[in-house]
């Protein structure tokens, strides 16, 4: 009871809320729809999973919401952290930057490209805590090498005037997240930031950031291609199919009973340890690419379970189908004339 | 058999429908890169320039008035003449026309210079007769494109200090000096493919050797290499015997910068996963070289190549301007701006800098295209 | 245990060593080659699939292209069996026996991008080996590239099409028709799936499921993705540093694995269910330098196990019987956990 209304209370005040994103990248062949319609909202101390494969448009929500975008990109819709609305703030401005890096903070795939190779990386920790947190560099430096050792890495004091070139694969995803880390911010957004690791270091890094979510009470978003990670990390789940949330639901819901075909799918297609099968179910075809798509389900062409002349002829709402479990598929209702029962 | 083609050919009349598409799919390398070549505005300016360029070039008997001997000891020095559609009285002609000249003294200077007598006109005309000459080396003609009746005269851009047309000796000039960088750029192409290609496949010692002494020679500075290498050459020699020697001279020194391209492409498609896929299909080791490492760095030679030219029009043009190239009579626009030498040239006649604008355009339209062509090389990105 | 089915490549004490980065310059000392592979043996088995497992820079990739002949080792012997029962040491082979063993020992690479010539058409890549080495005919050559993009999901269309204009699913469908052209019996599979989205991931191995059921083909499968591999494979070969360490059928070695690195590696992998949650054995520091290999075993800077003997002494590859093969000191005395008893109630 008490969990359940610390919930409540928490839905009411999310940390940040982001409601009808829209994001569209104008090409060479039509207007690409990256991202249309995505809605969800993440509570202090939780984990948000994005999952989709590649080109759903999971990475760019996840930079929108810093607002570093692409400079071509068309937003709109809104993403509220606190009373600020990040996509209406001017990009590179005082406000954003204020935000970026000590209320909001990035790791990436590559941490190589997170820092420069011309500095060390305790200098370069140093920069964003000079920045949001302390004009004294003598504590600046104090508490970044506080921060390297609470994310493991031994001998900070000497790590810290090392170079990127330095530090191995494992040791600069722990380097990045320091220097995520080191503003304490509310909001950690990890994209794909174990998939160039290996398992063991993965398995390190994971740990890691679960402790650091304990100690901090940041929110996370992970985004991420691999279901396995959104199980072990991810309170919630968001899947995304074509630029647009298709499923969203706590994780348990997501694995247990998942709603959507393309869910349902891509959780029979992975190979699970634990169970042995002689096929695994596929999802035949291929995403296609969202220039000038007329409005219908994304899914279409490779749904099993598609209604010609439903699914192909408008856009899909979404459904709203327990407290915290919403589907876009006409299979769950949403259809103008009379809803179709699963 | 036969029924297994007809379903191809089935399949491709299926796919006519979406016959755009589908030409972009079967669309090979070096079509994608024309396509991507063709939205760069300005590499496309450039080529249309260059093309323009060459053609006078090829036409270039035909198209000047004048041939390089020809000279006229009447008119030395003079200005451009200009080229009137409305005469003294107001009226309109739709021949174009010139005047006469007459050489007044310049009551100033006391230096001779020619004015317009405009009680002589003379129309221009299409297609007239004129000096003999070889079209292409070998088609006897004396037509050419414009002229005026004697004995009027049209100097577009006026003449020199011996009364040559200029505008003829530019035409005929850019023979010289849009072939030698075509030339040079072929020779250094055959030297760069052959030691880049030894130096990248071999590597070891053979790579170390070849890299030193392509760095011997890019140390030399030019200036004094040229003229060693000039003054290694007889003084005496026919036209087109100095012609080959220049060729050579500039091709020694810009083979280097190929031969690293082809060496550099040469070691990282060696690496590349297809190449080790041709490797164990198989394929033998030279047909490697061919069908796969070849192709593969062609597109990035071609830019190097246009990037290379501009320095040779400009070698070209300085070894002439030095006096170490072409000499006179015969024409290079370097040889045109020897006469621009002096200061006193420069102010006194400005149109004999002329030349030095078809030199920039030229270089700078090389560049623009090299630049597009530079973007164009990996058309899948 | 089933059935042993007869060897069709015998690998033994495969070595490859590379030139040492930072020497043999002009002015420095050439310091110690670096021993990608050392001393690696194992046979495939007719029809199986062995996968190789292991960390980046553990030699997984170099035994493959090793053993597919696409560098060259620097010594030991792939012993190839011939259908007709002649042995051929493939790495010393010429001539005739060497395009024959070419044939039959084919590969597919993880990169479905870079693996693709961009400037031939899908008839010309998937017919190359054929062209190269078969000496079939003109028609005969035509004849197999369709039957071959039919079998792998193409389309006759496709053919004349240049890579660009296809996926990464679509394009590992080519790698795949060209290292089955030829009808090989053995194809290395280089990480044949990771680099693919997880729904085509699944259609790729179903395919290669149904092209080896059809041509019996035998796979030597080369992943880091333990979920794929355990769905996969038969047997599994662990490496650590340039060494097979534990190899196993893939039942055994998930239940009970007898080498602390390979309890490790598996319980390293995340689960895909949420109520399962795994104690997991959280390895400290990284895979060393492969230049620079700690002494005696070379896990024991990570391992949990760890005796003075593990500093000292190198353990051989043991015969544990059961067709288990461990390369550690006390794989007997050692009770380790398999993915099955990490699951918490």
């Amino acid at each position: 009871m008490v969990e359940a209304a610390e919930t409540a209370e928490q839905q009411a005040h999310p940390l940040l809320r982001v409601e009808d994103l829209n994001i569209h990248l104008p090409s060479d062949g039509g207007l690409l729809k990256a991202v249309s319609g995505v809605s969800f909202q993440i509570a202090k101390g939780k984990t948000l999973g994005i999952v989709g494969e590649s080109g759903c448009g999971k990475s760019i929500t996840g930079k929108t919401l810093l607002g570093i975008q692409p400079k071509h990109a068309v937003t709109s819709g809104s993403v509220w952290f606190g009373d600020v609305d990040i996509v209406k703030l001017k990009k590179n401005g005082r406000e954003i930057r204020a935000i970026r890096g000590s209320k909001i903070a990035m790791i990436f795939q590559e941490p190589m490209t997170a820092f420069s190779p011309l500095y060390t990386i305790g200098n370069q920790i140093i920069e964003s805590i000079l920045l949001h947190r302390t004009r004294n560099k003598q504590e600046a430096k104090g508490m970044a090498i506080d921060i390297l050792r609470r994310v493991g890495i031994s001998n900070p004091e000497k790590r810290f005037n090392q170079y990127p070139h330095e530090f191995s694969g494992g040791m600069m995803q722990r380097a990045m997240i320091a220097m995520a880390l080191a503003c304490e911010p509310e909001v950690l957004i990890a994209d794909e930031p174990t998939t160039a690791l290996d398992v063991t270091i993965q398995a390190q890094v994971l740990e890691l950031m679960k402790q650091l979510q304990q100690e901090f009470g940041m929110a996370i978003i992970f985004i991420t291609h691999d279901l396995g990670i959104v199980a072990e990390m991810c309170d919630e789940v968001a899947v995304m199919y074509l630029g647009k949330v298709v499923e969203q639901a706590p994780v348990r819901e997501i694995f247990h009973n998942p709603k959507h075909p393309y869910t349902r799918g891509l959780l029979r297609s992975i190979p699970m340890i634990g169970s042995r099968k002689e096929r695994l179910e596929s999802i035949e075809g291929t995403v296609p690419i969202p220039i000038n798509r007329a409005p219908m389900c994304g899914f279409y062409e490779r749904c099993k379970d598609r209604i010609a002349g439903v699914c192909d002829a408008q856009d899909v709402p979404q459904v709203q189908l327990a407290e915290n479990h919403s589907v876009r598929c006409f299979l769950h209702g949403g259809r103008s004339e009379g809803g179709v029962q699963p | 058999m036969k029924t297994m083609l007809g379903d191809l050919n089935r399949w491709t009349q299926l796919f006519r429908g979406k016959k755009q598409q589908e030409t972009h799919y079967a669309a090979s390398h070096w079509r994608l890169m024309m396509r991507k070549l063709m939205k760069h505005k300005l590499a496309k300016v450039s080529l249309v320039v260059i093309g323009f360029m060459y053609v006078v070039a090829l036409f270039g008997n035909f198209i000047s008035p004048q041939g390089l001997d020809k000279y006229d000891s009447v008119y030395l020095n003079s200005r451009p003449t200009s080229i009137h559609f409305i005469d003294t009285d107001g009226k309109f002609h739709f021949t174009p026309f010139v005047y006469g000249m007459k050489s007044e003294r310049d009551p100033e200077t006391l230096r001779k210079m020619f004015v317009e007598d405009t009680s002589l006109k003379y129309p221009i005309k299409f297609f007239v007769k004129g000096e003999e000459y070889k079209l292409f080396g070998f088609i006897p003609s004396s037509i050419h494109l414009f002229g005026v009746e004697d004995p009027g005269r049209l100097f577009l851009f006026g003449t020199d200090g011996m009364g040559r047309d200029l505008f003829s000796r530019i035409v005929l000039g850019s023979q010289v000096s849009l072939t030698i960088p075509l030339v040079g750029v072929g020779i250094s192409f055959v030297l760069g493919l052959f030691f880049g290609g030894i130096s990248g496949y071999f590597g070891g010692m053979i790579d170390s050797v070849i890299q030193r002494i392509i760095e011997i020679i890019r140390s030399f500075p030019t200036l004094p290499l040229w003229m060693a290498l000039s003054a290694a050459i007889p003084p005496r020699v026919p036209i087109v015997q100095m012609f080959l020697y220049i060729t050579i001279i500039m091709a020694f020194i810009e083979w280097t910068g190929l031969a690293r391209v082809v060496r550099s492409k040469f070691i990282s498609l060696r690496n590349e996963d297809y190449v080790m896929a041709a490797k164990i299909s198989g394929v033998s080791d030279a047909k490697i070289i061919i069908v796969h490492l070849i192709p593969g760095f062609l597109s990035y030679l071609v830019v190097t190549m246009t990037l290379a030219i501009p320095s040779m029009i400009i070698g070209e043009t300085a070894m002439s301007f030095l006096g170490l190239g072409i000499r006179s009579p015969a024409a290079s626009w370097g040889v045109l701006l020897q006469e621009a030498q002096q200061i006193e040239n420069v102010a006194l006649y400005p149109w004999k800098l002329i030349p030095l604008g078809f030199v920039i355009i030229t270089v700078l339209a090389f560049n623009f295209l090299g630049d597009g062509l530079r973007d164009a090389a990996d058309p899948y990105k | 245990m089933k059935e042993m089915k007869e060897i069709i490549v015998d690998v033994q004490n495969l070595v490859k060593e590379y030139p040492s980065q930072d020497g043999g310059g002009l002015f420095r000392k050439a310091s110690a080659p670096v021993k990608a592979l050392s001393d690696v043996s194992f046979a495939l088995r007719k029809g199986e699939t062995l996968s190789l497992v292991g960390e980046s820079g553990c030699g997984k990739t170099t035994l493959g292209r090793c053993l597919a002949r696409g560098i060259e080792a620097t010594s030991g012997q792939v012993n190839f069996q011939t259908p007709d029962g002649r042995k051929i040491d493939f790495l010393k082979a010429k001539q005739q026996e060497f395009k024959e063993v070419r044939q039959s020992i084919q590969m597919i690479f993880q990169d479905p991008y870079a693996s693709l010539n961009p400037r031939m058409t899908v008839y010309d890549i998937i017919s190359e080996p054929l062209r190269a080495l078969s000496g079939l005919s003109k028609t005969e050559i035509d004849e197999r590239v369709i039957e071959m993009a039919r079998q792998t999901g193409l389309n006759n269309s496709f053919l004349r099409r240049y890579p660009h204009a296809f996926s990464g699913g679509q394009r590992q469908r080519i790698g795949i028709a060209r290292a089955l052209v030829t009808r090989p019996k053995v194809v290395v599979c280089d990480e044949a799936v990771s680099a693919l989205d997880v729904s085509i991931q699944a259609q790729i191995i179903n395919l290669l499921k149904d092209l080896q059921r059809e041509y019996e083909i035998t796979y030597l499968f080369i992943s880091h993705d333990l979920s794929v591999v355990k769905h996969i494979s038969d047997r599994i070969a662990v490496m650590y540093l340039g060494r097979i360490i534990e190899l196993a059928e893939t039942e055994e070695l998930f239940r009970r694995p007898m080498h602390p690195y390979s309890e490790a590696l598996l319980s390293a992998v995340p689960n895909p269910d949420p109520d399962r949650k795994v104690e997991r054995i959280v390895l400290q520091g990284e895979v060393p330098n492969p230049a620079n290999p700690p002494s005696g075993c070379h896990f024991h800077p990570r391992c949990p196990h760890r005796t003075e003997l593990c500093e000292k002494a190198l353990p051989p590859l043991q015969d544990m019987g059961g067709g288990r093969f461990v390369a550690c000191h006390y794989a007997n005395e050692l009770t380790l956990q398999g993915v099955e008893s990490l699951v918490a109630q």
